[in-house]
């Protein structure tokens, strides 16, 4: 230890201090158009540092096409994200049949898909579009000289071109999209100018088309973040926060709204874009303005419906505003939600989402909307708010609930997974039957929680009524012996020296260290370990055979977390390899014994650790960090494979 | 002022960023301070003539006090080293034993101590940077600096021999 250690882990240390990188993109953006207010600063966009987010489709669902119907008789069937620490900065991003491109400003633009994420460009930037046949990717960057480009990488061969630059470093590129034809790109050209005396000016501000064939460029309208409309000679953009239709064959142009950055569906049937309206509410019985941010969704067609498909609330009052001043004091929502972008199928909407509130180290998610025109069933919408609990997406959960609860998630136990039970109507509503399994990590402990929900009909299909409790079962180990607790009633299972010897590993100092329980085969699942952490074995114990089975057996390895599918056939493993310091993720075949090692599935990307999350049903999360950030996957056992959610 | 406010906003945000959560200890104050700073700072930039990131982080630290005195109805400097430091940095999964004896050692130190740390290693500014906020020489700075450092690594050598 010397003091150039000291300085090196201070320099770590600062890597460890998250920046806004959010703020600081909004911020620059008013410092380029030079539009300060007063509210404007109150309610400063906040956002940290991005995670990767996903939401997790029914597949049966997916398949049902989105034929043309008005906005507001699209059903919002899936719309979930996860909390959790992360360091990724994202810019607008794009998707392709499946395949994510994400931009993370300087360190360049990466493909996350279900191998690997993968940097295929260096090049910094903070928007990516993708074209109609997934073909190629557009994107905005800065060069050495300070000049701003236009670039076009075409994904098969490799090439990047460079369509556009700037003569000088005050005229800014942003907002690029390829036409539902693929031949031109549309995209915002400003030009920044320093006043005299202070600030800048933005001097113009063009949505210009630039055709991929001979390079021409066309002004098509004054404003700011184009879409071309397919099978219309026409274009969705914004101009002083309108979103505007304009008919390039005579030129006329209909607001459609008040709104941000619209981005039209592939289909050519729906504009997704950004809302903020200035709303009276009450918080904590205080009368407070709040500028509530919402995803909306219009008709390109008839341009008179629209729907919000995000639900957002407002923040929490920070204490010590003096109570003259409450009346003047606007806050914001919970979440920022913005940069819409639409999938490659029109089904759904990505949406980039930020907590505003302080939650250490993470805040920014990546989020899919899906729509359909189908209604959720009750069963349906009992598994997505089921879902919500388990990744703690308490906006979606609220969403499902007629009344919801000031305080919906706990930290520790937390819900790690849930199965349908049943289904019925009692006196003509219907209801659903479910459990819900909490574990504790590092703990001998779990408990699954069965309840009755309530639901009646409601535009999205139906909503939760009620919540009736069914009863409680608990399992825990208390110094080697193994209990379950039912109705306030602890009844002993077995204690550790009932374990055959050779299940357990010869050393005498021995300990539990986690648990959990499968309700479908009535089977507990815990770890033993020796307390020099050299040997650890995965046990079953089949409760109502009194049989126990070794599962694994692992040498200097810690097992903080185990967790069992919905179907109690497979049992996810986070493993900690003591002497490499390795995190590994297993994922066992509990009639086979097979083992996969879910590291193994992935290529060109440098995982830093890697742990199971939970089980959706019979498929599991899991989370991989890299250099850049936490991301999500999806294991498919049955199939062995890999997917992004 | 050759740069232009944008490059000089660029350049400069993530350092600013880093020290304010860092005094502040949460996002939600962090933003509408760095926020007013940068508005202070655009609005001034014009005038300045020299030294422009040693102005800046001097309207961060006016800015900061600002803030406590506002929220915190406390006047005096010293009052403020309760309200500030909380542990910010993001947890890993597994914090190695070393980074998080320097964390503890940092949370030890005087405030003064602290505050050079976080001018030096957090908004990566140089000595002289430095004195001018500080108003201290250079080479005191530099002293100074040093010899935190020293006592951190005693700090941290103690920690982790528990």
């Amino acid at each position: 230890m010397d003091e150039k250690r000291i300085e090196e882990n201070l320099n770590k240390l600062k890597d460890l201090i998250p920046v806004n990188y959010q703020l600081k993109e909004s911020l620059k953006k008013r410092f380029k158009r030079n539009k300060w207010t007063k509210i404007g600063i109150a309610i400063t966009v906040a956002a940290a540092v991005l995670l990767m987010v996903f939401s997790f489709g029914i597949k049966n669902l997916q398949d049902n096409l989105i034929t043309k119907v008005n906005a507001e008789e699209l059903k919002i069937i899936n719309q979930i994200s996860f909390i959790s620490l992360g360091r990724i900065n994202a810019g607008k991003i794009a998707e392709y049949n499946g395949t994510i491109y994400v931009p993370l400003y300087d360190k360049g633009i990466y493909k996350y898909d279900n191998k690997s994420f993968e940097k295929i460009i260096n090049k910094a930037a903070g928007e990516v579009a993708v074209s109609p046949d997934g073909k190629k990717l557009v994107f905005i960057t800065t060069e050495s000289d300070g000049k701003n480009a236009i670039y076009i990488k075409d994904l098969n061969n490799g090439k990047e071109n460079k369509i556009i630059e700037s003569n000088d470093s005050n005229t800014y590129y942003s907002d690029a999209v390829f036409s539902p034809d693929g031949n031109n790109v549309i995209y915002t050209e400003q030009v920044i100018v320093p006043r005299k005396t202070h600030g800048f000016e933005v001097k113009e501000s063009n949505i210009n088309a630039v055709d991929l064939k001979n390079l021409k460029v066309t002004k098509l309208a004054d404003g700011c973040c184009g879409s071309f409309v397919k099978n219309a000679d026409a274009i969705v953009f914004e101009r002083d926060n309108k979103i505007i239709y304009k008919n390039l064959k005579d030129g006329s142009e209909k607001i459609i709204d008040e709104g941000k950055r619209p981005s039209v569906s592939p289909n050519g049937y729906y504009i997704a874009y950004e809302k903020y309206e200035l709303k009276k509410e009450k918080i904590e019985d205080k009368d407070v303005r709040v500028n509530v941010n919402n995803i909306w969704i219009a008709d390109t067609s008839s341009l008179t419906t629209k729907k919000q498909v995000t639900l957002n609330v407002p923040k929490s009052i920070p204490p010590g505003i003096p109570k003259e001043e409450i009346q003047n004091y606007v806050t914001s929502t919970l979440y920022t939600y913005y940069w819409p972008v639409w999938s490659s199928d029109s089904k759904s909407v990505f949406v980039l989402k930020n907590l505003n509130e302080d939650i250490r180290g993470n805040t920014m998610q990546l989020m899919k909307i899906e729509l359909s025109r189908e209604e959720l069933t009750p069963e349906e919408v009992v598994k997505k708010f089921l879902q919500a609990i388990i990744v703690r997406d308490e906006d979606f959960a609220r969403v499902l609930m007629k009344n919801p609860p000031t305080i919906m998630t706990v930290s520790n136990p937390h819900p790690v997974a849930y199965e349908i039970l049943g289904s019925g109507t009692e006196d003509g509503k219907p209801y659903v039957d479910a459990s819900l399994t909490y574990g504790y990590i590092m703990n001998g402990y779990c408990s699954v929680d069965k309840s009755r929900y309530y639901l009646s009909p409601d535009s999205n299909g139906y909503i939760i009524d009620s919540i009736k409790d069914l009863g409680t079962v608990e399992f825990i180990e208390k110094n080697g012996t193994f209990y379950k607790i039912e109705n306030n009633v602890e009844t002993k299972l077995f204690d550790r020296r009932e374990i055959p010897k050779e299940i357990l590993p010869d050393n005498l100092n021995i300990h539990a260290a986690t648990l959990t329980y499968s309700p479908k085969t009535n089977t507990i699942f815990f770890t033993m370990q020796t307390d020099d952490r050299s040997q650890s074995r995965i046990i079953s114990y089949d409760i109502s055979h009194r049989a126990f089975k070794l599962i694994e057996s692992l040498e200097n390895t810690i097992i903080p977390d185990i967790k069992v599918d919905s179907s109690g056939k497979y049992l996810a493993v986070l493993a900690y390899n003591d002497i490499s310091q390795q995190s590994n993720a297993y994922v066992y075949n509990l009639k086979t014994g097979e083992k996969v090692d879910l590291r193994s599935k992935f290529e060109n990307t440098k995982i830093e650790e890697i742990s199971p999350q939970f089980w959706q049903r019979d498929k599991l999360i899991f989370q991989i960090s890299l250099k850049e950030g936490f991301l999500y996957y999806l294991y498919d056992p049955y199939k062995g494979q890999v997917l992004i959610p | 002022m050759e740069e232009s406010f944008l490059e000089f906003y660029e350049k400069n945000f993530d350092d600013v960023y880093r020290y304010v959560y860092f005094k502040i200890g949460n996002k939600w104050d962090a933003d509408d301070i760095v926020s007013e700073i940068f508005i202070k700072a655009y609005e001034k930039y014009k005038t300045i003539k020299s030294n422009p990131r040693s102005w800046l982080f001097s309207i961060a630290k006016n800015t900061i006090t600002d803030h406590y005195r506002k929220n915190k109805n406390v006047t005096l400097e010293d009052d403020l080293s309760p309200f500030s430091y909380p542990d910010i940095f993001e947890n890993k999964f597994e914090t190695e034993a070393e980074i998080d004896c320097l964390k503890k050692s940092i949370y030890s130190l005087p405030k003064e101590e602290i505050e050079i740390i976080n001018l030096k290693y957090f908004a990566g500014m140089t000595h002289r940077e430095i004195s001018q906020i500080v108003k201290k020489t250079e080479d005191a700075v530099k002293m100074k600096a040093f010899r935190i450092i020293q006592k951190l690594k005693n700090l941290v050598i103690k920690c982790l021999e528990g």
